[in-house]
């Protein structure tokens, strides 16, 4: 990866360029799979006569390269999920370009979920929004299962579900097609102690199969996990 | 404490908007706006015959419809947090439910005092003393009410909804406006307070009295709901037993420290029981299509279907509107002026089977809008989430509307097949098809308001729209044609159709035909324009070479492959600051 100097924000610097994957075995991978470049939004506030403008991104500029693990952070309120949402297209920058390449999964910070499905009728319907065949799809669905430990609430409602399973389920019809490119937004909030050591070995293998994760969290705990850390100040992503 | 969580409760009602809104609203709709209409609906029936008694009455309802919404949304939001602040606070449930009871008691106040202020404004309190303390009572019964219904169902729609229906029943069906003879009507909250406000004495109440009985009510609901706030806010006996194991582990092992045990389902000294989960084989579902559509569709019905208070109020709301309402409905002749093989003339009509027309057309429409309400608001999280994974938001809204036309279908056979046990229209087919035109017009209204106004203001709008355009708007039971004002709203075409397919044998509204359509198509592309607008963002086009759906999950692929990029430009907004 390009180094960058730790007073710039994260500028575009291998748009053309191919490089070496952090976690991608030696394999030549094509950068980047995602690249933002000069998102800004700001949301109404207040009534009028006292509306005003809150400038939450001010030209931000982010990439992500293929077999990657990146870290967003940032303070409370500093535009970590608004800039994951206009990443996802579940919000409208006010400016700036979104490149994706690939198929992209998102799991976001809240659990979207319908209350009166079950998780199996959630992985089929996801698995159909995808474009999956059933049975890639119902494969997809039993290995997390597995993997996540809650496949014994399959037949169960979300309603039924504690927060801990949601959260699961959340996770899992993110990762339900294997996406290329992974947006998780504070996934592992609820997560037990084991299910927190499966999400980092999950996605230790999704790095080794080339896939890239953008990790947005509040802090970092494991640093080492991550192939590096962006920070979001100012409005910008600046890289730590 | 108790004080404090009293004046927390308290605050908590003041912040939140729609509270503030129907503390004024319903009162100044009901004693105001509405009171000559239900004065004109009682006199018809025969059951209050003094306007003023009628008056004092409206305000006591609408005392009754604030405090049971205010009871009910004090309790609801905070049930988990009462029990937790209970337990940590070492002192019980006594102190919480205190201030609970303490906050409703001023919310019972504030509902009798907005209730009053609204009958001193319009003509003034006539007499005080048999009106004061019978709204008050009336706002305390309501409020015990709304406390039970919050600590019986977790969700605010459901809950909202129940108290709703009860207070609508107490009111319309009940002793004011349905008369006090029915020997339903008499186990109705309400049945004697109202008996006490209009001044009509009951022959039923026995040595006890309508003083009394309406005092049996307000302990007896009361005493329940506090027995009900005790259960719900005690902190678990478990806890203390599992503390209890701790101590003793810990002291066993010689150890000076006691120390919290880890509770929980997984812990080894834990008293909890898991919930036995269920058995992880096969998914005992039917699978879901293959298409879009088809999946979305089946998702939506499975949903609708799995909502246990809509399939009761659409058995409770039928019974009880149409039912209970045309079979206290007197058969008085009535003039009304119908169309019949190009000829418009007046003709009298049996008041029973006109309320029982009017009232199968209010049901319809309440129902099949509280169901589009419930369908689009209750997925819109989820459906936002379906149109990132690559549905089209075309798709999700064709899945959600298939469900609510399937709801207004649904809707349409029940209210058909209650109002056919009091009367036979002369032309079914228009009859039915009237019906599922205001079936269909206010599901879209009920989809129109949900992403507008929310799913609570979308619900008490959609009460107050449907009586007041689908009964008061279009009714013949005052006069032989329906109010002038009632032409501007939605179900003016298909309730003449409506009166027309019941009472006629032949078909000539075809002005009134194009009109229903005219309103239900501006409708749906309102509705459609909101959904749009509400789910409407771009979808990540899928550009990888090899679809993913059929790959094995987790397996390498190539990424020496070059992908081409989806590219999502967002045009600059001039007036954004530098």
């Amino acid at each position: 990866m390009a180094v960058h100097s730790p007073r710039d924000p994260v500028k575009d610097t291998s748009l053309t360029a191919t490089s070496e994957s952090p976690g991608g075995r030696g394999q030549s991978v094509k950068c980047p799979v995602l690249r933002a470049r000069g998102i800004t939004k700001s949301y109404k506030r207040g009534i009028w006569p006292r509306r005003r403008d809150l400038l939450v991104l001010t030209g931000t500029d982010l990439e992500l390269c293929a077999g990657e693990i990146v870290g967003l952070v940032g303070e409370n309120g500093s535009g970590k999920s608004t800039l994951m949402k206009i990443l996802v297209g579940a919000l409208d920058a006010d400016a700036g370009t979104v490149e994706t390449a690939g198929r992209v999964g998102y799991c976001p910070q809240e659990p979207l979920l319908y209350e009166r499905l079950t998780c199996e009728e959630h992985m089929q319907l996801f698995g159909v929004a995808y474009e999956m065949n059933a049975d890639s799809a119902s494969a997809s669905a039993e290995s997390l299962y597995d993997s996540l430990g809650f496949g014994r609430w399959r037949d169960s409602q979300v309603v039924e579900l504690s927060g801990g399973t949601k959260a699961k389920l959340n996770l899992a019809l993110a990762l339900l097609p294997d996406p290329d490119l992974l947006l998780l937004d504070e996934p592992y909030a609820g997560f037990d102690w084991d299910t927190y050591q499966r999400f980092w070995d999950i996605t230790a293998q999704r790095r080794d199969a080339g896939r890239s994760v953008l990790v947005v969290s509040h802090f970092v705990t494991d640093q080492q996990r991550f192939d590096r850390l962006v920070e979001m100040r100012d409005g910008r992503a600046w890289p730590r | 404490m108790t004080i404090l969580i009293a004046r927390k409760a308290l605050a908590d009602y003041a912040r939140r908007p729609l509270n503030l809104v129907l503390l004024v609203a319903v009162p100044v709709v009901m004693v105001v706006a509405l009171q000559g209409q239900l004065a004109s609906f009682s006199k018809l029936l025969s059951t209050v015959t003094k306007p003023t008694h009628l008056e004092v009455a409206t305000a006591g309802w609408a005392a009754a419809v604030v405090a049971g919404l205010a009871g009910f949304f004090q309790v609801v939001g905070s049930r988990d947090t009462d029990r937790r602040l209970a337990t940590v606070s070492g002192r019980g449930s006594g102190p919480v439910v205190a201030g609970r009871l303490l906050a409703s008691a001023a919310l019972a106040a504030a509902a009798a005092a907005a209730a009053l202020a609204a009958l001193a404004a319009r003509g003034g309190i006539a007499d005080p003393a048999r009106a004061v303390p019978t709204i008050l009572v009336v706002a305390v019964i309501y409020v015990a009410i709304g406390v039970l219904a919050a600590t019986a169902v977790h969700s605010e729609m459901n809950g909202a909804l129940i108290v709703t229906t009860v207070c609508l029943l107490d009111v319309f069906v009940g002793s004011g406006l349905g008369g006090g003879s029915s020997l339903v009507t008499r186990f109705f909250p309400l049945h004697f307070p109202t008996m006490i406000l209009t001044s009509q004495a009951a022959n039923h109440a026995g040595p006890v009295g309508d003083v009394g009985w309406t005092a049996i009510w307000m302990v007896g609901l009361t005493t329940v709901a506090i027995a009900r706030l005790v259960v719900t806010t005690r902190p678990s006996t478990h806890r203390k037993r599992a503390q209890a194991i701790a101590t003793v582990t810990a002291s066993a092992t010689g150890s000076t420290a006691v120390l919290p045990a880890p509770v929980g389902p997984d812990s080894p000294v834990s008293p909890f029981k898991a919930k036995p989960a269920p058995v992880p084989a096969t998914s005992r579902r039917l699978r879901l299509p293959s298409s879009h559509l088809g999946a979305g569709l089946l998702a939506a019905a499975r949903e609708y279907r799995r909502n246990r208070v809509l399939w009761a109020l659409l058995v409770i709301v039928p019974v009880s509107f149409i039912g209970l309402a045309a079979a206290q409905t007197p058969p008085t002749p009535m003039p009304v002026s119908l169309v019949d093989g190009a000829r418009q003339f007046t003709t009298m009509l049996s008041l029973r089977h006109i309320h029982a027309a009017e009232m199968a057309s209010i049901a319809t429409a309440l129902l099949a809008g509280v169901a589009g309400l419930f369908v689009i608001t209750g997925s819109a999280s989820g459906d936002r989430r379906l149109v990132l994974s690559g549905f089209r938001p075309r798709q999700v809204l064709a899945s959600r509307l298939g469900v609510i036309v399937g709801a207004a279908v649904l809707t349409t056979a029940v209210s058909l097949t209650v109002s056919a046990a009091f009367f036979s229209p002369r032309f079914w087919v228009e009859y039915a098809g009237a019906e599922l035109l205001i079936a269909l017009t206010y599901a879209m209204v009920g989809v129109l308001l949900g992403p507008l106004i929310g799913r609570l203001g979308g619900l008490y709008l959609l009460l107050l729209l449907s009586i007041v355009d689908a009964g008061y708007g279009q009714t013949v039971m005052f006069h032989p044609s329906p109010p002038g004002w009632g032409a501007f709203l939605p179900a003016r075409g298909a309730g003449r159709l409506l009166l027309d397919g019941a009472f006629t044998t032949g078909f000539e509204q075809y002005g009134h035909l194009l009109l229903a359509l005219g309103w239900l198509a501006v409708l749906i592309a309102a509705a459609l324009a909101t959904f749009k607008h509400q789910t409407g963002m771009q979808p990540i086009r899928h550009l990888s070479a090899v679809p993913a759906g059929d790959r094995p999950p987790n397996t390498n692929i190539d990424v020496t492959e070059e992908k081409s990029c989806a590219t999502r430009a967002i045009p600059p907004k001039p007036t954004l600051p530098a």
